[in-house]
């Protein structure tokens, strides 16, 4: 379990305390880079406070420069709040020891993972970890094979070609078997499918269903695809100029299309095409579980036109 | 990600500083130096660096920014503070544990070079903090120009340059997330060599030399797609020419010189 | 405008990127490529501004033949490219240098560069950036600076590579606007994407797979072959899906790439069915 307690977030701490003394902040601050929508907010991360349970698959939305990668970089202690406390099963992780051991538990999947490939041949790449972990060597075959297989590749055709010669998408497939070795119960993906094919992104989206399914792992998954967090997730967190702007059910964040249209972000495309016939007079039922696949639009369409509104 | 003065990096501004012909900057920078290092006694340093504080004024930096800009450098002046504190030894003798003495003499020179050094690093850094790569490497493909006609290659040395100089912030950004990312799979990249430091330090260089393969087909492609064909039939958006303010620059700089000496020779 | 005729290509001399392409482009068209990892999409685009030449037919861009070298600089001042990572083809810190690059390399005069980099970051709105510095932009923003820095040049093509690729919804919004407003005032614009709802608003689409074209039309047609496109690993538009599969149910609609057309459709159709 990762529970955020009223977490702060500024990367010029000093800018910030400046500013929340009440005096004008100027000069330097100024020309400071725009890495949020909040340019004259000294914070990254305001007052974030929300757990993620074991087990669950949470999503993460929000536009570029909304906080989320600033966010998912306090789940394994990569970053420590300004204020506030990241509690990893209990544990606050503020202190280097216990980051360290927050990473054993909490694997972080960076965006474009394989341009931090770096070994010789695949097999070394994905025992990186592992081997920082203090995971025994006498079991790293068996532990490169796992992860391998986890993410369908093949450990005797791969362990020793070098990953640079492999195609994008099998790259990062290593890339992520490399944190998957590390056998963590807690999986961060930040855009896992970014500049992927059609293809590739449904064939890794499907697998990170299965890593939820099969091995019980609670993922956080960052995306700018509404579609695919409305039918992944149990829950979803939306952030705006770092603070949460809603977080819970899909059915229920996506609710208001209005207040996330405000917010730069969209809703379901099914969710869509139901808020355009609902302009147009045409009011559908909405299942309980929400409008968010082409399958449940398609579905109380026909209904629709069977039964009448 | 905040962003601040870093050295090599350019802080946008339209002071009279930023204006100046880069070519004159690159000049004036040599001659603020050549003072520095005449100044004798702490009244010239002094001198000097009433100077570099008031080129700043000028050019409407921030003390606090100019200082943060030279900090990856300071380890240089703390370097020779050292060497100078424990191996200069003359006048009264404060300290003394094997070869290493402390006098002060050993305290005066550290203290004299740290200064200097730290005007010297100052002056350099307002060079790169007020002038474009693009103008900074115009200027030197300008005055590498004579040497064009023995076969340096001037334009490409200072097309090279200014490209690096595009994209030292952008490595530093990669550096950054491929430590985070190293960091997530329990590297030990700030470790010491000896104890599997080795593999944590090329986790991080390995991916960033790559990356840099790669920026650099897409950039050759870019630029190609953009007709480059080196440095011939080229025009430029701001044509390099010097004007009055130049010159006016060029008499304050050699005004610092005269100071500087001056002092010299009037606190002895 | 562009012809490709039997083009072939290889980069190893084993296998054909494009195996036999023949394209033909329309001057002041909105084109969209459409197509997987290895289609042979991007090798497709690097053909149209002679930064590869055929290994076999002929690629002719405004009746000149790219395989002359002679032509090259008029081809490719003519046919601007953006590529897909806007972090690798900026060559300068500052905003106006970098879209001042291309003209500076064709020998514009002075003056008149001025008035061109002021011109071309009007046009992807981005007027007053001049001075600001590229690294501090937004994915987006630099695919446009890219865009300004083709425009600088005054081309009548402008290709781009998966230029969208690596962009948040909101960035690849503000690209394709600006394409769009590029086209109406009449420039030919060459789309290569995965993106279907890019394909969607241009005006025709070609679909490439293993080096071949495998389908060309409106995009009407070409999006609403569903069963084709599922074959061939690409996307289909959630409103080509949702008719698509409204038909197999048994609705009398016709099939619909564009959401507006569909609820349209629907709203009729519903509205009718109650009364």
């Amino acid at each position: 379990m990762i529970e955020f307690k009223n977490v702060w977030y500024s990367y010029d701490s000093h800018e910030a305390n400046k500013a929340e003394g009440g005096k004008e902040t100027k000069g330097a601050s100024k020309t400071q880079a725009d890495w949020g929508n909040a340019p004259d907010s000294p914070w990254a991360l305001e007052d974030i406070s929300f757990a993620v349970q074991k087990g669950e698959f949470i999503g993460i939305a929000g536009h570029t420069g909304s906080g989320k990668s600033t966010l998912v970089q306090h789940m394994n202690g990569l970053l420590v709040p300004t204020r506030g406390q990241v509690l990893v099963d209990g544990v606050d992780i503020a202190n280097r020891q216990a980051a360290a051991d927050a990473r054993r538990h909490v694997g972080l999947v960076f965006q474009y993972p394989e341009h931090q490939l770096f070994a010789a041949s695949v097999y070394e790449d994905v025992a990186f970890g592992p081997r920082n972990m203090g995971m025994p060597e006498n079991e790293m075959d068996s532990i490169v094979r796992e992860a391998l297989e986890l993410v369908d590749l093949d450990f005797e055709a791969l362990r020793d070609v070098s990953p640079f010669e492999l195609s994008g998408g099998q790259q990062r497939r290593v890339a992520l078997a490399g944190v998957l070795a590390m056998r963590p119960s807690t999986l961060i993906l930040d855009e896992p499918a970014a500049g992927l094919d059609p293809a590739a992104r449904r064939e890794l989206l499907a697998l990170v269903r299965r890593l939820h399914t099969e091995l019980n792992a609670t993922i956080v998954l960052i995306s700018h695809n509404m579609d695919d967090l409305a039918q992944l997730c149990d829950r979803i967190l939306v952030l705006n100029k770092g603070r949460v702007h809603a977080f819970g059910e899909p059915a229920r964040v996506f609710m208001d299309s209005a207040a996330m249209k405000n917010i730069g972000l969209g809703v379901p495309s099914a969710q869509r095409l139901a808020n355009l016939l609902k302009e147009q007079g045409l009011f559908l039922p909405v299942p309980s579980s929400g409008l968010f696949t082409p399958e449940s639009l398609v579905e109380t369409l026909v209904k629709a036109y069977k039964e009448g509104i | 990600m905040a962003q601040s003065a870093l050295f090599g990096r350019y802080w946008p501004g339209e002071s009279p500083i930023h204006a100046l012909d880069p070519r004159m900057k690159l000049t004036g920078v040599v001659i603020a130096m050549v003072a520095i290092f005449l100044a004798q006694g702490y009244a010239a340093l002094g001198v000097a660096a009433l100077f570099v504080a008031a080129f700043f004024i000028v050019a409407r930096i921030p003390f606090g920014q100019a200082f943060k800009s030279i900090a990856p450098l300071l380890f240089i002046v703390l370097l020779t503070a050292f060497l100078n504190l424990f191996f200069i030894q003359s006048g009264e003798v404060y300290a003394q544990a094997g070869p290493f003495v402390i006098s002060q003499g050993g305290i005066d020179s550290a203290i004299f070079l740290s200064i200097r050094l730290t005007l010297l690093l100052l002056c350099a850094s307002l060079l790169t903090l007020t002038t474009t790569s693009i103008d900074l490497t115009d200027a030197f493909e300008s005055m590498l120009g004579p040497f064009a006609r023995f076969g340096f290659p001037a334009h490409e040395f200072a097309m090279v340059m200014g490209i690096a100089l595009r994209f030292l912030p952008q490595f530093m950004d990669e550096l950054r997330t491929i430590r985070a990312a190293q960091l997530s799979r329990g590297a030990h990249v700030s470790a010491n060599p000896f104890h599997g430091g080795l593999q944590g330090l090329s986790s991080l260089m390995v991916p960033l030399f790559t990356s840099a393969f790669r920026h650099a087909e897409t950039l050759s492609n870019g630029m190609d797609a953009r007709c480059y064909h080196g440095g011939t039939g080229r025009t430029r958006l701001d044509p390099l020419a010097f004007s009055t303010r130049d010159l006016a620059g060029i008499v304050i700089l050699l005004l610092m010189v005269a100071c500087v000496v001056a002092t010299n020779f009037l606190v002895r | 405008m562009i012809d490709f005729k039997d083009v072939r290509f290889t980069y190893d001399g084993q296998q054909y990127a494009l195996d036999g392409v023949n394209l033909h482009i329309e001057p002041g068209s909105f084109v969209c490529i459409l197509g997987g990892n290895g289609s042979g999409k991007s090798t497709l685009a690097k053909h149209i501004n002679a930064l590869l030449l055929p290994d076999g037919g002929t690629v002719t861009v405004l009746d000149k033949k790219t395989s002359d070298p002679e032509n090259t600089f008029f081809i490719r001042s003519n046919a601007g490219m953006v590529f897909q990572n806007p972090d690798d083809q900026l060559v300068a810190s500052l905003i106006e240098n970098d879209v001042a690059f291309g003209p500076e390399n064709l020998g514009v005069p002075a003056p008149e560069l001025r008035e061109r980099v002021t011109e071309a970051l009007r046009a992807v709105g981005l007027q007053g950036f001049e001075k600001k510095e590229t690294a501090a932009l937004s994915g987006g923003q630099k695919q446009r600076v890219a865009i300004a820095g083709m425009l600088a040049m005054q081309p009548q093509i402008l290709v781009l590579d998966e230029a969208s690729a690596m962009l948040d919804p909101r960035g690849r919004a503000g690209l394709m606007r600006v394409c769009k407003e590029l086209n109406e005032a009449g420039m030919t614009i060459v789309m290569i994407t995965h993106f279907m709802e890019e394909a969607a608003a241009a005006d025709v689409v070609h679909v490439l797979s293993g080096g071949k074209i495998a389908l060309s039309g409106t995009p009407e047609y070409v999006l609403g072959q569903v069963e084709v496109m599922e074959d061939l690993s690409l996307d289909i538009p959630f409103a080509a899906r949702v008719s698509h599969d409204l038909r197999a149910a048994g609705l009398p609609l016709a099939m619909h790439v564009d959401e507006t057309g569909l609820v349209n459709d629907l709203s009729r159709l519903l509205k009718g069915g109650a009364q």
